[in-house]
Parts: structure tokens; C-alpha cells; sequence
């Protein structure tokens, strides 16, 4: 059992998470495992459910908001305010249904239409312990995750593997990325300052000569 | 268009409606036949022959090409702005196909029931038949949706409220009971519609959802309510209530605000809970949902109604049962009753959940609110309180304990002082025994040592003489008082009976002492016997006598010892009559007083068992207590006076000394008077001896002054009486032209007269016939008084010493005699010039004589100022050496000869003759510059006198060479002096010459002056020459000796 942490956090301090994936490919399981440790065997429909955890990440507190979102398709036109709202994205495909890993490309792409900038993106493969059932193979996933330069991991809901290791990881380049952003955003700041000084003398020259 | 098409297909629907009876009374029948069947007659009837063959390939029985299609192209549907090939195939099968589009979605659903292995995922992720379904929903549902939820939604966007039940979300000012309670409120509003819309579902929907609970019982028996409940909630209406404007229920332009959306979510979330028969629960999903659980319990029973009638196809239904319509119709009826009743039973049992509920959350929410403030505070301030309290307590208890400790501490010191004083009690007692006991060791010593005294003065009268007896005899009656005072003393400060009983035994006598106590004994025994026959209240009586008798005993005892003390006075005197005696008489003594000690003892012993009483004792007894008393006073009275005549005669002895201490106080003071008045004595005598002294030389001067004057007179009288007269007539013509012209001379004369009376007053006794042979002269000529006190003062001075102040004096005057001696040379000459000149004016010429008064008054006055000036260095230099007692005879000299050449300068030729006489007399250098300074001068004066004043010049001279040749050593400080007058001419020289000169350039006419100058010039080169080879006389001696003595007079004088 884990108790929910209620912290007044700030907007530097909290982050937005995005897991996303297909019907039925196990996403509640695996954030109902990061956030309380345990694996739901019971199947129950998600429309749109938000999870909050305090984890540490490089010497700092930060406060995970985890939005689990609904897979059917015909809950995609809500898709769209998920993809907005959110900062970083976990893109889960269940090794048993190859429709599932086929349907990955259509979620980047949407994320890629509604997102002017690159965010950071991680796909993971679920239900690894099925080998049994297994319809997609490890280095299928991997090549494809290359190919977009993603980070890919397998990991299994039910034994708890690798689920931590997905979220610090996917933590870790959000905080990075925000960092870089900072500093890009200095830079625009001091060449607009440049051009509101040259615009400004252009004017004072302009009403002198007048 | 379409709505022709809608109609046709209606009809067509009908048509395929009984078709499809047929088919399935002839299923036995299949190939081509069926082929050909599947096909519509529309179709075959319209549609060109040149796509008979597609359509044929599409409609085959086992649909591969339909299969490949959707397999290639369901992924790529899910991108936005795609081809909908699903769509499409709904249109296609449904216009071709006589079973229409039921036909490929049974045949999808039976395909995806096949090819699934887990029953949770069935129908949840992508696949062609939930692809296909949702594309048949949009065809064929829109209207029904419509009429379902738009209502809602409209009504929940126009709202501006918020329905936020997550905590974490909700600010702090919200209020999460109210937002659940209008949650709640709004789903089962729209719950309510939803379940009583059973007949306006469309019934292509229906026959579908019969034919997959068909499908599904026979495969997974528990998923037959969850599968419709997915196929309805999740796949048709929750995605419509979320998403709105995607199925056309609001434009798209007026999307719904977070909030909104938010609230949407909510009762999606809720619907689908309760369709999945899932509730909300801790460690599943938000925790927060929990709330909501009532509400799906409550309409669990009511959705799986709903499921079951939609599930029914009512087509089969009526055709099966037609006979029994009756029966359905009454079987209705029941069941909406039924189920209206359950609803309102339902809405009261949530009414009161709901209040219930409110008040448990209210009551929980509000609760550890309002507990956790007051209680945490409280325990906070009843903590603070605790521990104040505590340490108070913790305080008190530590201030209890030191008080207690204090007081064990209190009571133990107090105990330690107990022991303390105890201890310091009994050292008391133990020092009061050990005086007690130095008491008692000190009377044994003094009796002892009364005993050996008595014993030795036995010895001394056997060995003695008769006649010392009574000396003996004295003695021991002396030392026996002394004995009864001490014994007195010890009685009267004894205390206990053995020290009675050592007196006692001190005492003791003979057998005739021991022999009275026994007497006494024996009559104390008779009454005590008589006592003791008495009764017993009498021996109580007998008690109060004892201790009566026993002080009684006390005195007795004192008694006892007075009787002793009279037995010693007769032992004494017969010893005293018996002097024969032998020692045995002596040892027999000692060993009769050592029974006699005994005796006591016993007799004492008795007296204490024994008791008597009788009234006429204890009065005998008191009377003697009595005289004791007043005997002991009388001796205290007589020691009081003894001490008091010890103390008046220490205070005598006292006074004494201090009359001795005083005595010699005074002696010492008179001591020191008579000192100071020897002291006193001798120098009176000392003041005595010097005035003695004094006399001789008072005594000594008179005879030889006069002397000395005499012959002075007699030479110049006898020099030349011619002289005189001569003189006369010069002086008077000196006075006659200086009073007509010039009244600046006078000054000089007057100095004469007040020297002359100064020096009168000064004189002794012998000096007055002097003064008398002085005056005589003065009133001839007033300028030989002072040469004679000079020559009275030269004489009394020593040689040597008068040679040496003589010199420095002579320095001294050098330097401020050269103005005078010019200023008297300017003089001379004027004032000889003058009468040559007055009568040549006179003759010849008036002008001239004018301007020649105007030069002489100018002079004057210029030799007037230099006179002052001159003044007041000498009277300097005389202050100077006036202080110096040496030299103070030598400076009146030289004050006198100055003094004398300004007179003289005045005019009074004669006089300067007869002092530089005088002063070349006396051989000293002084005189000797002074007296060759003044012949200078007398040589301008003898140019105009007579050839007699040359014989004088020369005598003057003589005098002095007789000086040199008298002192050799003063000779060569007379060349020096000599040599210093020569350079000192000729710088006078040099002077005259200028002013001549200056004269000469004024006056050139008058050629007198270049003769007068050549004559002076020849005349002291011959002078020069003549000083040297002359040789002085023998009686020039005994004037300068005659001189010094009014020198030492002068000095006598002014010493005095």
C-alpha cells in the first residue's frame, strides 16, 4: 500500500507523463505496479485515470503526474487534449498482438503533428514473461525504436521488471530536455533584445532625419 | 438522394427479412445456388453486367478479399484525414448483399470470438470486427445518440461549475461533498433515460448484440452481460459523452472547457464502472472514486435488465410465441411495475445512502478536521502543560527533596552540635575537676610545707641559744598567724569534708586533742537512741533532723579546727619553756600527730552514722557561725586597706617619677639656654676683640700725619711764596673770565666743596688736627685737600698689594681717561686762547671777535655733554670696584684724581700744577699716567706762563724716576705703561690734526694756530728725552712711605 504524497508542488517541480498504447496491452497494469507495487489481475476499461508519485532524480524531488489513457479508437478525438497536456510519453505495445505493435507509428505520428518540438518518447514491450504467445520479437521493436530515435525496453507488468527503470529513465530526459530549453530560450531572448536595440535606433535615426 | 436510398432500403430490408426465412428453411442448400443468393435482385437489376464479376469475388462465402483488405488497411485507419475503407464496405455489403451489413460483422465477430485466448482482451483492442462495428454504429446510431445525450451535454457545457472529486486536484475552498453529490445526481439522470430508451434502439444493433452473446456464452460463459455492456458503454456512448463534437452532438467549433471535459470524464468513468460490474477500490485505481461504489450497487441490478431486453431480438420473439401475446403482454406489464417500484425504492434507499453517506464523510471530513486542529493543539498545550507540570512537579519535588535534605542535614547538624556541646560540656567538667583537684593538691603542698617548718624551728631552738628564744619565738607566732589566715582562706573557700579533714590532720597535736571528739562523740550517741524508740511518724521528723545534723557537722568540723589551731599555740609554748628536750620527744610528736590524724578520721566517720538534735546545739552553732562570719569580714576589711595603701603609694611612686621626668626636662632646657648664651658671649667677645684691635691703628695715625702735612706745607711754601700770589692772580682771572662768559665751570667747584664735607664726618680724632691744617689750606686752595686724604689712604696700604691693584686699576682707568683728558686739553686751549685774542679783535676787528664767541659757546657745550657722559662711567666703574674689597682702596684713588682733573680742566692752571706734583709724588703707575696726562696739558699752559713753572716740570719728573729705581719689578711695568701713553699721544695727534685741519679749511686767514701747533710738537719731543737720565733723591722715599698711611686710613674708614 502506498500512501498518496500531497505536496503544493510547483510547475518546476512536477512533470507530466503520457502512457499510451493500445487496448488491452497492460498500461494500468504497469503504472498500478510502479505507483503500488502490485499487478491487477481483474480487466477493467480505462478512460482517462491520473496517478501522482514523488520520485528523486538527480539529488532533487520531483512529483510525477501519470495520465493512463483509454486505447479503443474510439476515444481518439480526446487524444488529442492528452498529447497537449503532456511532456513525456510511454509507448506500450503487448509482444502477444502484433496489431498492437503495428498501431505505435499511428501514435507517433499523431504526437509528432501536435508537437512543434521533440519530446522525449520511450517504447516498451509488455508482457515479455509470454514468450509462448509472443507475436513480436525483441529485435524487431529495438530496430524500429532506432529508427525513430527512441530508447526501447521490455518489460513485464506482472513480475515487475524493468518498470521503475522505464519512468526514472523517462524522468531523466524530461528534466534534461527542460534544461535545454531553458537555455535556448535565454538565447532567443538576448538576439530579440539585439533586434529591439537596432530597431530602436533605426527609429531614432528615422526621426531625426524627419 | 439519400433519404430515397434510405427508403429503398427499407423496403429492401423488408424484403431480405423473408428471404432470410427461406434461406433458413433451406440451409441444406449451398455452391453456386448460395452464391447466387447472396446477391440482391437491386443489385443484379441495376448495376451494369461489368461489375458482376467483383461484386461476385466480393461476396464469395468466404470473404478472402474482404479478409486482406481490412488486414492491410486497419492500422492505417487510426491516422486522422484517412480513407475509411471499413466504411466503405459497410455501404457496399449493405446495397449488394441481400443480409446486408449483418452479414460481414457476424462473420468478423465470429472470426475475432475464434482467435482470441484470453476473455479480458476480448473485443478491447484493435481489430476488423471492433473497426467494423464502430463504423456501423456511426451509420446506423446517430439518431439514437442524439436523442440520448445531447440534451445532457448541451446542458452540462452551457454550466459553468466544476465537478472535481480528487482532492489533490480541488483547491482547498472547494468542497468535494457537493461536487459528488451533483455527480452522482446528473448520472442517474441520464442512467434513467438510457435504460427506458430499450425500444427506440435500433434493431440491427440488437440482432447484432443477440448474435455475439450467442457466440460469447458458448465460448466464455462469464462475459456474456460484460461483452454488450463493453460493446454499448465503451465502444458507442462513453466515447460520445467524452468527445462530443467527434460524433456531432455539439458543433465543433464550441469545444468544452477543461472543467467540462473534466466532468464528462467523471460520469464516463462512472458508466463504465457500472457496466463492467467493477467497482472503485482502494489499491486498483484512484482511491478517490471510492465514493461512488453506492451508486453502482445500487444500479447493478436495473443494467443487467437493460442488457438482457436489449440483447433480445423481439422479431423472433413475436414469431415464435404469437398465440402466447397475451401472456407477454400481461408478463410486461409486472415487470414495469416491478421495476418502477424498485426505482422509487432505489431512489429512497440512495436518498438515505446518500444522506447516510453525506453524514459519514461529512462527519469524517469535518471530524479530523476539526479534531485535528483542537486535538493537536490541546495535546500540544496539554504537552506544554504535561511538561510544565512536570518540571514544576520535578521542581517541587526537587525543591521538596533539598528541603528534606536540608532538614536531614539541619537535623544532623544539629545533632553533630548536640555532640559537640556535649563534648564541650564534659571538657568544662573535665578542666573544673582538674582545677578542683589543683585546689585540693595545693593545700596538701602548704601543709606540708607548714610541717616542715615547724619541724626546722624545733631543730634551730635545741640547737639555739636562750637568748635568740625569743627571736624564735616571734618568728613562729608570725608564721603560725600566717598559717590560721591561710587556713581561714581554705576553709572559707572549701567545699567537700576532706579538705577539713586534711587541715585537720595539719593540725594535729598531741593525745589531748583526740580526747575532746571523743567526748563529743558519746554525747551524740544518747539522743539518737532516744529517737530511735520513737514511733514511725517521728522517723520522719528524725529524716528532716538528719540532714539538719549533717550541716551541722559541717560547722562542728570548722569548730574543730579552731581548737586545733589553740592546741598548736600550747604545743608551741611549752616547746618554747622545754628547751632541754630530746629528739625522742620530737619522733614521739610526729608519730602522736599521725594518731591524731587517725583519730579524726574515725571521729568523723562517727559523727556522719551518728545523728543528734538538739535546739540549744544548732543555736550555739549559729552564734559561732555568726562571729566566723564577722572574724573573716574584718579580715577582708583589713586586706581591702592593705591593698588600698599598696595602690596610693604606687600612685605615689608614680608621681614621683613623673616630677623626676619633668626636672630633667627643665635641666635639659637650661642646659640649652646657657649654650645659646655662651654662644652669644663669644661673639660679643669676638666683636670685642676686633674693635681692640681697631684702636692701634687709631692710636698710630695721628703723629705721622701730621708729619707728613708739615713738611708737604713747608716744601711748597718754601718752594716759592712768589708762586702764591701768582697763582692768586691767575685763579681770580680765571673765575672773573668764566663767571662773565661761560657758567659751566662752576659745576666743578661745587664738587670740591661736597667732597670735602664728605670726607670731614669720616675722620677720627687724631684726623681732626689734620682737618683743621686742611682747612687752613682749603681756604688758600681747596684742591690740597684731597690730595692729602689720597696720601693719608696710599700710606696704609700693603706694597705688594697696592702695586698690583695699581695696575689693574691703572688698566681700568686707561680706557675711559682718554675723553677726559682731551675734553680738558680742548678746554685749555680755549681758555687760554682767549684774552690774546680779545684784545687783538678788540683792536682790530668786531666781526671776528663775534665769530669767535659763537666757536667757544658751541665747545662749551660740547664739553659739557662728554663731562656727563664721562660722570656716569666713572661713578660705574666705581660701583664696580667698591664691591671688590681689594681693589676698593685703589678705585677711591682713581675716583679722587679723575674727579680732580675735570675740576681742574675748568681752568685753574695753578691748581693742576700742584696736583700733578703731588700725584707724580707718589711713584705709582696710576699716578704716573694721570700725572703724564696732566703734564701734556701743562705744557700748552706753560707755553704762556712763566720760565719759573719749567723748574717744577723737572721735579716732577725727578719724583718719578725715584719711584722706578725703589721697586725694580713696577720699573718694567712702568716702560710698558710709558710705551702705551707714547702711542696714545700720537693718536691724540692725529685728532688734533684733523680738527686743525678742519679749522684751517674754515678759518685759512688766521695763521696764529700753525704756530702754536709746531711750538707743542718741539717742546714734548725735549720733554721725552730729558725723563730718562735722571736720578731721584733719597727723601722722596719717606714721603711715599708717609703717603701710604692715609691710604690704610681711608680704608680703616671704610671698612668701619
Amino acid at each position: 500500500m502506498s500512501a498518496f504524497i500531497y505536496n503544493n508542488s510547483n510547475n518546476n517541480n512536477s512533470m507530466r507523463l503520457c502512457v499510451m498504447g493500445d487496448g488491452g496491452v497492460g498500461k494500468t497494469s504497469i503504472t498500478i505496479q510502479f505507483i503500488s507495487n502490485h499487478f491487477v489481475n481483474c480487466y477493467d476499461p480505462t478512460i482517462e485515470d491520473l496517478y501522482r508519485k514523488q520520485c528523486l532524480i538527480d539529488d532533487q524531488v520531483y512529483m510525477l503526474d501519470i495520465l493512463d489513457t483509454a486505447g479503443q479508437d474510439e476515444l481518439n478525438a480526446i487524444r488529442n487534449h492528452w498529447i497537449k497536456s503532456c511532456e513525456g510519453f510511454i509507448l506500450v505495445y503487448s509482444v502477444t498482438s502484433r496489431s498492437s505493435f503495428d498501431q505505435i507509428q499511428s501514435f507517433l505520428d499523431q504526437i509528432k503533428f501536435l508537437k512543434s518540438e521533440k519530446v522525449p518518447i520511450i517504447m516498451i514491450a509488455n508482457k515479455s514473461d509470454l514468450d509462448d504467445e509472443r507475436q513480436v520479437t525483441y529485435q524487431e521493436g529495438e530496430n524500429f525504436a532506432n529508427r525513430f530515435g527512441m530508447s526501447f525496453m521490455e518489460v513485464s507488468a506482472k513480475y515487475k521488471l524493468n518498470i521503475d527503470e522505464v519512468f526514472n529513465q523517462i524522468a531523466q530526459h524530461c528534466v534534461k530536455r527542460r534544461c535545454d530549453h531553458i537555455y535556448i530560450n535565454k538565447s532567443i531572448r538576448n538576439k530579440n533584445s539585439i533586434f529591439k536595440k537596432f530597431n530602436q535606433k533605426l527609429n531614432n535615426t528615422f526621426h531625426s532625419i524627419c | 438522394m439519400t433519404e430515397l436510398n434510405s427508403n429503398n432500403n427499407n423496403t429492401e430490408n423488408i424484403e431480405n427479412q423473408q428471404n432470410n426465412n427461406n434461406n433458413t428453411n433451406n440451409a441444406v442448400v449451398f455452391g453456386s445456388k448460395y452464391k447466387h443468393n447472396l446477391r440482391s435482385t437491386v443489385s443484379i437489376e441495376r448495376t451494369p453486367n461489368k461489375y458482376s464479376d467483383i461484386i461476385d469475388l466480393l461476396l464469395s462465402p468466404d470473404l478472402e478479399i474482404v479478409s486482406s483488405l481490412c488486414s492491410t488497411t486497419l492500422v492505417r485507419e487510426t491516422v486522422p484525414n484517412s480513407v475509411h475503407i471499413s466504411e466503405y464496405l459497410i455501404v457496399f455489403f449493405e446495397y449488394h448483399c441481400n443480409l446486408k451489413s449483418s452479414y460481414i460483422l457476424k462473420w468478423a465477430i465470429d472470426k475475432e470470438i475464434e482467435n482470441t485466448s484470453n476473455s479480458a482482451t476480448l473485443f478491447r483492442g484493435l481489430s476488423t470486427a471492433t473497426r467494423l462495428i464502430s463504423a456501423f454504429y456511426k451509420r446506423v446510431g446517430e439518431s439514437y445518440l442524439k436523442y440520448l445525450l445531447q440534451p445532457f451535454v448541451i446542458d452540462l457545457c452551457s454550466r459553468n461549475f466544476s465537478f472535481e472529486i480528487d482532492p489533490e486536484k480541488a483547491g482547498k475552498g472547494v468542497n468535494i461533498q457537493a461536487n459528488l453529490e451533483k455527480l452522482i445526481t446528473i448520472t442517474q439522470q441520464l442512467l434513467d433515460k438510457i435504460l427506458d430508451s430499450v425500444d427506440q434502439c435500433p434493431l440491427p444493433i440488437r440482432q447484432i448484440l443477440n448474435h455475439t452473446q450467442e457466440k460469447v456464452e458458448k465460448r466464455f460463459k462469464s462475459m456474456k452481460t460484460t461483452v454488450v455492456g463493453g460493446f454499448i458503454f465503451l465502444r458507442f456512448i462513453c466515447p460520445a459523452i467524452v468527445a462530443p463534437e467527434a460524433f456531432g452532438l455539439i458543433p465543433r467549433e464550441e469545444e468544452p472547457t477543461s472543467e467540462t471535459r473534466r466532468g464528462l470524464v467523471l460520469v464516463s468513468k462512472l458508466l463504465q464502472n457500472l457496466a463492467n460490474e467493477m467497482p472503485f477500490g482502494s489499491g486498483i485505481k484512484e482511491e478517490y472514486m471510492s465514493y461512488l461504489n453506492d451508486f453502482i450497487t445500487n444500479n447493478s441490478t436495473r443494467i443487467h435488465v437493460f442488457f438482457d431486453s436489449l440483447a433480445q431480438d423481439p422479431t423472433q420473439q413475436q414469431q415464435q410465441i404469437q398465440p402466447l401475446q397475451q401472456q407477454q403482454q400481461q408478463q410486461q406489464q409486472p415487470s414495469s411495475t416491478s421495476t418502477n417500484l424498485n426505482a422509487t425504492n432505489n431512489n429512497n434507499s440512495n436518498c438515505s445512502s446518500n444522506h447516510t453517506s453525506s453524514n459519514n464523510i461529512g462527519s469524517g471530513v469535518s471530524t479530523p478536521k476539526l479534531t485535528s486542529t483542537p486535538l493537536g493543539s490541546v495535546q500540544q498545550s496539554s504537552g506544554n502543560h504535561n511538561e510544565d507540570s512536570n518540571s514544576n512537579n520535578n521542581n517541587n519535588t526537587t525543591n521538596t527533596t533539598t528541603t528534606t535534605n536540608n532538614n536531614n542535614n539541619n537535623n544532623i547538624n544539629n545533632n553533630n552540635n548536640n555532640n559537640n556541646n556535649n563534648s564541650s560540656n564534659n571538657k568544662l567538667n573535665s578542666i573544673i575537676m582538674t582545677e578542683d583537684s589543683i585546689t585540693d593538691n595545693l593545700n596538701v603542698l602548704m601543709n606540708q610545707i607548714i610541717e616542715n617548718r615547724e619541724k626546722i624551728e624545733n631543730y634551730i631552738q635545741e640547737n639555739g641559744n636562750i637568748d635568740s628564744s625569743s627571736d624564735i619565738i616571734k618568728r613562729l607566732d608570725t608564721s603560725l598567724q600566717a598559717a590560721k589566715q591561710k587556713a581561714s582562706y581554705f576553709n572559707f573557700w572549701g567545699r567537700g569534708k576532706d579538705k577539713s579533714n586534711i587541715s585537720g590532720s595539719g593540725g594535729g597535736g598531741g593525745g589531748s586533742s583526740g580526747g575532746p571528739t571523743t567526748s563529743n562523740g558519746k554525747l551524740k550517741k544518747s539522743p539518737s537512741a532516744g529517737v530511735v524508740s520513737n514511733s514511725n511518724h517521728i522517723q520522719q521528723l528524725q529524716e528532716k533532723e538528719r540532714e539538719k545534723e549533717r550541716e551541722k557537722d559541717k560547722d562542728k568540723e570548722k569548730d574543730k579546727d579552731k581548737e586545733k589551731d589553740k592546741d598548736k599555740e600550747k604545743h608551741a609554748s611549752q616547746k618554747k619553756l622545754q628547751l632541754s628536750q630530746s629528739q625522742h620527744t620530737l619522733v614521739l610528736d610526729g608519730i602522736s600527730t599521725n594518731g591524731g590524724n587517725i583519730n579524726n578520721n574515725s571521729n568523723n566517720n562517727k559523727s556522719l552514722l551518728k545523728n543528734q538534735g538538739q535546739l540549744s546545739e544548732e543555736l550555739e552553732m549559729r552564734d559561732q557561725k555568726e562571729v566566723d562570719n564577722l572574724n573573716l569580714m574584718a579580715e577582708n576589711s583589713r586586706l581591702k586597706k592593705e591593698l588600698e595603701d599598696a595602690k596610693s603609694r604606687n600612685n605615689l611612686l608614680r608621681k614621683l617619677r613623673e616630677e623626676l621626668e619633668r626636672e630633667k626636662s627643665e635641666k635639659k632646657e637650661l642646659k640649652l639656654l646657657i649654650k645659646r648664651c655662651n654662644d652669644r658671649l663669644k661673639s660679643l667677645d669676638d666683636q670685642l676683640d676686633l674693635i681692640n684691635d681697631l684702636q692701634p691703628w687709631v692710636d698710630d695715625n695721628p703723629p705721622s700725619g701730621n708729619h707728613d702735612l708739615q713738611s708737604l706745607i713747608e716744601e711748597t711754601l718754601g718752594v716759592g711764596g712768589s708762586l702764591s700770589n701768582r697763582k692768586k692772580s691767575n685763579s681770580s682771572l680765571g673765575i672773573s673770565k668764566v663767571r662773565g662768559y661761560d657758567t659751566a665751570p662752576t659745576t666743578p667747584t661745587n664738587t670740591i666743596l661736597s667732597s670735602s664735607t664728605t670726607n670731614i664726618p669720616s675722620i677720627t680724632n687724631a684726623m681732626i688736627n689734620h682737618n683743621n691744617i686742611n682747612v687752613n689750606i682749603c681756604a688758600i686752595n681747596g684742591s690740597k685737600d684731597t690730595t692729602s686724604s689720597s696720601t693719608l689712604i696710599s700710606a696704609t696700604s700693603t706694597p705688594t698689594i697696592s702695586i698690583v691693584d695699581n695696575c689693574t686699576t691703572a688698566t681700568s682707568s686707561l680706557q675711559p681717561s682718554p675723553q677726559p683728558n682731551s675734553q680738558s686739553v680742548n678746554l685749555n686751549h680755549s681758555t687760554n686762547y682767549i684774552p690774546h685774542l680779545d684784545v687783538s679783535c678788540d683792536s682790530n676787528n668786531s666781526s671776528t671777535t663775534s665769530s669767535f664767541y659763537n666757536n667757544q659757546n658751541n665747545l662749551n657745550s660740547n664739553n659739557n655733554i662728554k663731562k656727563s657722559s664721562t660722570n656716569q662711567s666713572i661713578s660705574e666703574s666705581l660701583m664696580s670696584e667698591i664691591s671688590e674689597a681689594d681693589e676698593s682702596k685703589s678705585g677711591s684713588n682713581i675716583s679722587i684724581s679723575s674727579a680732580t682733573i675735570h675740576s681742574n680742566s675748568g681752568g685753574n692752571n695753578n691748581n693742576n700744577n700742584n696736583n700733578n706734583n703731588n700725584s707724580g709724588s707718589n711713584g705709582k703707575g696710576s699716578n704716573s699716567t694721570s700725572g703724564l696726562s696732566r703734564k701734556n696739558s701743562t705744557t700748552s699752559e706753560m707755553s704762556m706762563a712763566d720760565p719759573t713753572n719749567y723748574e717744577n716740570q723737572n721735579l716732577i719728573i725727578q719724583t718719578v724716576v725715584e719711584g722706578g729705581e725703589i721697586l725694580d719689578d713696577s720699573a718694567c711695568d712702568l716702560l710698558e705703561f710709558l710705551k702705551e701713553v707714547a702711542s696714545k699721544q700720537e693718536l691724540q695727534k692725529s685728532k688734533e690734526r684733523q680738527r686743525l685741519q678742519e679749522e684751517k679749511e674754515n678759518k685759512a686767514k688766521n695763521s696764529v694756530f700753525f704756530k702754536f701747533s709746531s711750538k707743542f710738537s718741539s717742546k714734548r719731543r725735549s720733554k721725552d728725552g730729558k725723563n730718562q737720565p735722571l736720578s731721584p733723591p733719597l727723601s722722596s722715599q719717606n714721603s711715599q712711605q708717609e703717603k701710604d698711611s692715609p691710604n690704610s686710613g681711608a680704608a680703616l674708614s671704610l671698612n668701619n
